[in-house]
């Protein structure tokens, strides 16, 4: 066979392709060979000299990690040379780990006691010496570089997907790990994505809360996904009696962020509620769940009663389960009949968007996968997709240094603006005309024009082109030139786009340039802040869709025979119409939401949440919008309910209940809910949602939707350059996330600036590192303080996305693009 | 004089030296972790503070360091360390009892001073940079003034004593 190599390994023979080092050949044999500075998922440095085997006609010994196969190689894993070898590098490796295994955290997860266990080393040969380096306790990480063995994985997972910012320092007998002039990791860079911690093999880096809380064998591993963002990264909770001491990824170099990896805080916070709160007397006070309950079901059945379909309501969280999200909205269309059910992905341009994707893709079988990110020759990039969801910063960091050419959209100076082989710094608002214009120069070579020709709407998609095309923007031409020539001449392409970060016309530009290209499967690569913002909306978590993405009008009959009510035919109010001050609701019930912190908006939804009647906030904290609750009721979190999550680019995954809640599921306070009106539901257990969703969607509206191609017109979109107004805009700084009070309680916010309530200039702007300054906008005003930051260019200011300023100063209709802004010393 | 000759576990100490201050990386784990025991292990020798037991654990070293080593200079270094602990083994062993045969350790080194040919000049216990020679200077027809005696847990065998005797009375043990 071509490309196959036969070679023998302790006498059996193997077939492996050609280019695979002997390790791996072992490996398909089921021969372990050990190793300690080879990690799976990274390249061999061949620096420890563990893995020697004795290969025949072969002078010396052979290192297993680094050595390719050879057609008719006879190689030896466990002769005496071998084992005297192997055990002489675990003694000189003991020589120098001062480390006590009795009170080691790493203690049966280590790989140095795994060997010296394994090769029967009872005491070691060599006095032992203390090296005697301080040990670093920075933050969620400790470095006792004591203990480390010079294996190297830690330097160079950093390399392939971290931030880049450990290397050896010195030479020789003094060479350790350590990180630019040794300061601590904060100041370095550093990301925290305890990529390093992953790899470690000894005790050298470990989570700082893990330590003191429980040995390997004491803890219990439960696989489950995150539940942060639309990635929903899969992850490992290791648990001490139901408490979670530390969270593992499933293999050592798969990619965790920050908030993955060490913001579990939030779920075991001492401020999660436990008990429902009832209003009474201006005060929220502790009741017992049946009281909650009753007065739940009571005023939301008044107002049902009083004001109709239009006066009552229901937002949900785009972070719960399908089965969570699928009972609300049941209880709302079929119980209270009322399609006024919609999520927080409505804020932004995530819905829309990934309805647009599905026209182009057919459905989330045709969006790309991590794989195709790994193997695509050019990406490009749009936005702060790796502030949003930090895991394409791994992939996009490994694809580049596979070779991928990168292009990225986006005006702040980040490290995909470093990664990249074209940074293409559109202003923001320019977004969409930078867009318009490469489509317009790839439209000039003959190919693509007769093969664009062919997509509907081509004619007015030429024209809206050309006239764009004609704006100038800040972005050099011959950057655009050669973006354009990236983008339509490498073979396969990958765009990822944060769906909920852009403005439509961005999205849609971008999306119209994967037609323009032939781009339709495979190459379309959607993000969000939301974990199960796919699963949410497809089973009827948006107001005009039934479960399925059924239209309103359409599926209320047919819906009727499954759940043995009519539901209310008429299309329901968006969450935007439901919070504009003077909407007809006047009963709203909140799961997992919070518009006061989160929303963009915030002036005209506090407006709001005071003319309603009846407010029920379900959460896991008192959040702000709960402060101003009727009635506030602990909600189990992903991790405990479990369930079905469909990642945003497309993967359904179904979890198990991971954490043990002490409260009720979501579901059974609906189930609970519904009883008390009469209700006949079936909302009582998840099973039976998980069947109910199976025969009323098939696979969960995931199905490929019908295929509206044809290019998009982009409609209005901003001035191009030449406006000398200061800009500002939202932008995601890495961790911020959509709930920043979990970011809080997982205390993670220190890894922003002023923990993350300030506003970024440019230095060249005339105002100094933390001044105090109010900055108001046609929408608001908020007083912050100045950060100032290199990354941006000049005119633009930029303040976190999902903070408290971002929601004073932004609309929620438009929470995208920029908005003129002043600032002034406050 | 002494420091003109050198002895085996010398010699062997310094030709590990100059690869570790110029060829020696780091970048694999034999050489890099074997270089401060190797040297700790010289240095007692020279001492002669080291036992049997730790010339085993330098044989061992220089052994497995030649098996493991990814470059030739770091195999080098050490395949030349066993060469002179299998070619000088008498002279390395001897070094474990106290004793340096070339007289090169200065550490090893013990002199004596020969009372017949000494005239008590008192040179040398001026001269001695660790006071490590006591003695009373010659007064004619005194009985009771010491002879010279050199205590050897002092003397660091710097040799200064042995150059400046006019009469050679200090001689090597």
């Amino acid at each position: 066979m071509a490309g196959m190599v036969t070679l023998t390994i302790d006498g059996r023979e193997v077939t492996v392709p050609e280019g695979t080092t002997i390790l791996h050949a072992a490996e398909a044999l089921g021969i372990e060979i050990p190793h300690l500075c080879y990690c799976p998922g990274l390249e061999g440095t061949g620096a420890c000299r563990l893995c020697v085997v004795e290969v025949e006609k072969v002078r010396g010994l052979v290192v297993a990690c680094m050595r390719r196969v050879a057609e008719g190689m006879v190689v030896h894993t466990n002769t005496p040379r071998v084992r005297e070898a192997r055990k002489f590098v675990l003694e000189l490796l003991l020589s120098r780990h001062p480390g006590l295994c009795l009170s080691c955290d790493k203690s049966g997860d280590c790989k140095l006691q795994q060997y010296a266990y394994e090769l029967g080393i009872k005491r070691p040969f060599f006095e032992v010496r203390d090296p005697g380096y301080e040990v670093k306790d920075d933050l969620f990480i400790v470095r006792d570089y004591n203990l480390c063995i010079l294996c190297g994985r830690c330097i160079r997972v950093c390399r392939t997907q971290g931030a880049d910012i450990l290397d050896f320092m010195k030479r020789g007998i003094e060479t350790r790990v350590g990180t630019p002039l040794d300061r601590p990791l904060l100041e370095s860079g550093c990301d925290f994505c305890g990529s390093c911690v992953s790899v470690c093999p000894t005790g050298a880096l470990m989570e700082k809360a893990r330590l003191g809380k429980g040995r390997e064998w004491e803890l219990e591993k439960v696989p489950s996904r995150c539940s942060y963002c639309g990635a929903a990264c899969e992850l490992n909770y290791h648990l001490r009696r139901g408490e979670i001491v530390k969270v593992s990824s499933p293999r050592p170099v798969a990619y965790l962020c920050a908030r993955g990896r060490f913001g579990y805080g939030y779920l075991q916070s001492g401020e999660r509620l436990t008990t429902p709160l009832v209003r009474r007397g201006g005060e929220l006070v502790p009741v017992d769940w049946d009281e909650a309950l009753s007065l739940v079901a009571e005023n939301l059945h008044q107002a049902r009663e009083r004001y109709g379909a239009e006066g009552v309501g229901g937002i949900l969280s785009p972070l719960v389960s399908c089965e969570t999200a699928y009972a609300f909205q049941k209880f709302f269309r079929a119980g209270l009949r009322t399609n006024n059910v919609d999520c927080g992905l409505r804020v932004g341009a995530g819905l829309e968007l990934l309805r647009h994707a599905d026209a182009v893709t057919g459905g989330p079988e045709g969006y790309a996968s991590w794989k195709d990110v790994l193997e695509a020759n050019v990406i490009l990039l749009v936005g702060d997709v790796c502030q949003r969801v930090p895991a394409t910063w791994g992939y996009l960091k490994r694809a580049v240094g596979r070779g991928a050419k990168l292009i990225y959209l986006g005006f702040y100076k980040d490290r995909p603006a470093r990664l990249a082989h074209v940074w293409l710094q559109a202003l923001p608002g320019e977004e969409p005309l930078v867009l318009a214009r490469l489509a317009w120069l790839i439209l000039q070579k003959p190919t693509y024009r007769t093969l664009a020709e062919r997509v509907p709407y081509f004619a007015s998609f030429a024209e809206e082109v050309e006239r764009l095309a004609r704006v100038e923007v800040s972005v050099p031409e011959e950057n655009l030139a050669r973006a354009a020539e990236l983008w339509s001449e490498e073979a396969r392409g990958v765009l990822l786009l944060p769906v909920d970060g852009v403005s439509p016309a961005t999205g849609k530009a971008a999306l119209n340039l994967l037609l323009l290209t032939g781009r339709r499967e495979k190459a379309l690569f959607p993000t969000s802040a939301f974990v199960n913002a796919q699963g949410v909306w497809r089973l009827g978590g948006v107001a005009e869709f039934f479960p399925g993405l059924r239209p309103v009008s359409e599926a209320a009959s047919e819906f009727a025979a499954f759940w043995g009510r009519v539901p209310n035919g008429t299309p329901g109010l968006s969450l935007t119409a439901m919070l504009r001050p003077g909407s007809p609701v006047k009963a709203l019930y909140l799961l997992g939401e919070d518009p006061l912190g989160s929303y963009p908006g915030s002036g005209s939804i506090a407006a709001k949440l005071g003319e309603l009647d009846f407010l029920v906030v379900q959460d896991l904290t008192l959040t702000k919008t709960a402060e101003k609750a009727h009635v506030v009721l602990p909600l189990a979190s992903l991790p405990e309910t479990g369930g079905t999550i469909i990642a945003t680019h497309g993967e359904k995954h179904h979890l198990s209940s991971a954490l043990s809640p002490r409260i009720l599921m979501p579901w059974q306070v609906f189930a609970l809910l519904a009883a008390k009106m009469n209700l006949e539901l079936n909302l009582s257990a998840q099973e039976l949602l998980l069947n109910e969703i199976k025969a009323v969607t098939p696979e969960f509206g995931l199905v490929p939707a019908e295929r509206k191609l044809g290019f998009w017109e982009l409609g209005e979109v901003g001035p191009g350059r030449g406006d000398s107004q200061l800009k500002l805009t939202a932008l995601a700084f890495y961790p911020s996330f959509y709930r920043q009070d979990w970011l809080k309680l997982s205390g993670l916010e220190v890894l922003l600036p002023y923990e993350g309530n300030f506003v970024a200039l440019s230095p060249e702007e005339e105002l100094e590192e933390g001044a105090v300054v109010e900055v108001s906008t046609p929408y608001g005003a908020f007083t912050t303080r100045v950060h100032l930051d290199k990354a941006l260019p000049r005119g633009v200011a930029a303040v976190p996305a999902f903070s408290p300023a971002a929601a004073a100063l932004f609309p929620l209709e438009a929470p995208w693009g920029s908005v003129p802004a002043s600032i002034a010393r406050a | 004089m002494a420091e003109a000759q050198l002895c085996a576990v010398k010699r062997a100490y310094l030709e590990y030296e100059e690869f570790a201050n110029s060829k020696l990386c780091g970048r694999c784990l034999p050489c890099l972790v074997a270089a401060p025991l190797v040297f700790d292990l010289l240095n007692r020798l020279q001492k002669g503070r080291a036992n049997k037991r730790e010339l085993e654990e330098l044989r061992f070293l220089a052994q497995g360091v030649v098996l493991t080593a990814r470059c030739k200079f770091g195999q080098e270094a050490l395949e030349k360390l066993g060469k002179s602990l299998e070619e000088a083994a008498l002279e390395f062993e001897a070094h474990c009892e106290g004793n340096c045969p070339q007289h090169a350790c200065p550490e090893l080194i013990r002199y004596r001073i020969d009372p017949e040919r000494c005239t008590q000049c008192d040179l040398c216990r001026a001269l001695c940079p660790t006071g490590a020679i006591i003695g009373d200077p010659y007064v004619p027809y005194s009985t009771d003034n010491h002879p010279y005696f050199i205590l050897a847990a002092k003397c660091n065998g710097c040799g200064v004593c042995v150059s400046a005797c006019p009469e050679n009375a200090i001689e090597l043990v």
